[in-house]
């Protein structure tokens, strides 16, 4: 098949758009309209703050980054490619470079300072066995290497598929599912830890 | 720990997928700090039926533009009258064979 062919049929097989869609706001906001992007990040602004908050354990820093990965969805909105990805996980891959971005100027050893657990973590039961277990998660998961954190956090936290975590991480998806194996067997092994091991590990 | 709470994915769906919100002056704070768009990037961008967008029309264009640009300087630069070896550069492109080139060097 052509070349042109090819190109007439993608463009064929593509699903009209409602006006409120995801794609529709992107076109409109590539046109500069203030309100489809408003529109858009009240729609996203939970979900992207949430995977930049517990990927970098800081909450100024996910604000901050946040902010950022819109801006940059609103200077970029014409590079956006409706049909070949979709728009969260456009987003999820702009927040995530953002996020690579900083971690890799902060410093590890400033990162593991930084950690900060989750505002939900502080909820009314948070002396319950659950909260324990979700503090005990969140201490592993801050000690996992950022590939294996973003994956499981892409996987497990935003709910996305394995070849959407892979357009985000910009691998495979082979490479996905070993980040995402090795990180779950390494969550298991931090979380069976007895905490005094792990304490004098950070001392050490 | 017991068995049933270690990782699995199922259990990590559980632990990690719990709802979550933005700080509420957040939003504010990226619309009031939004930058204006690029003007000549729009321009550039005509309205575009929305397939298009971003697609497969940009490398064609650079393309295009970049061949145009290279006839419009090679046509400003093409001053045959200032150049002295303008006509021996024009032989040596279009002969044929060596000794089309080289005649003079054999006549005596």
């Amino acid at each position: 098949m052509s070349g042109a062919l090819v190109f007439a049929s993608a463009v064929a097989a593509e699903p009209p758009l409602s006006a409120d869609s995801d794609e529709a706001l992107m076109a409109r906001v590539a046109a500069g309209d203030e309100q489809a992007f408003e529109r858009l990040l009240s729609r996203h602004l939970d979900r992207i703050h949430h995977y930049l908050r517990r990927l970098t354990g800081h909450p100024q820093d996910s604000d901050d980054l946040a902010q950022e990965t819109f801006i940059k969805v609103w200077l970029k909105a014409r590079t956006f490619r409706p049909g070949r990805v979709r728009v969260t996980t456009w987003l999820h891959r702009i927040a995530h470079n953002v996020a690579m971005d900083h971690l890799r100027k902060a410093g590890r050893a400033a990162r593991a300072e930084a950690f900060e657990p989750p505002r939900e973590m502080a909820g009314p039961d948070a002396h319950g066995q659950q909260a324990q277990e979700r503090q005990r998660l969140h201490d592993a998961l801050s000690a996992l290497p950022e590939n294996q954190r973003s994956a499981i956090l892409l996987r497990h936290q935003q709910g996305l598929s394995n070849p959407d975590a892979a357009a985000v991480l910009g691998v495979s998806v082979r490479a996905v599912e070993s980040l995402l194996s090795r990180g779950r067997r390494r969550l298991r092994a931090l979380m069976d830890e007895p905490v005094t091991a792990r304490c004098k590990e950070q001392i050490s | 720990m017991s068995q049933d709470n270690k990782p699995s994915a199922d259990r990590l769906d559980d632990l990690l997928a719990v709802p979550h919100a933005a700080p509420p002056a957040l939003a504010e704070r990226i619309l009031n700090n939004l930058p204006p768009q690029s003007r000549w990037r729009r321009f550039l961008d005509p309205e575009l039926p929305l397939a298009w967008q971003g697609g497969r029309w940009r490398p064609a264009a650079t393309a295009l533009a970049s061949l145009a640009l290279g006839f419009a300087l090679g046509l400003g630069s093409a001053t045959p009258d200032e150049d002295p070896l303008y006509d021996d550069v024009l032989v040596l492109a279009f002969s044929d064979s060596y000794f089309e080139t080289n005649g003079d060097y054999f006549d005596d």
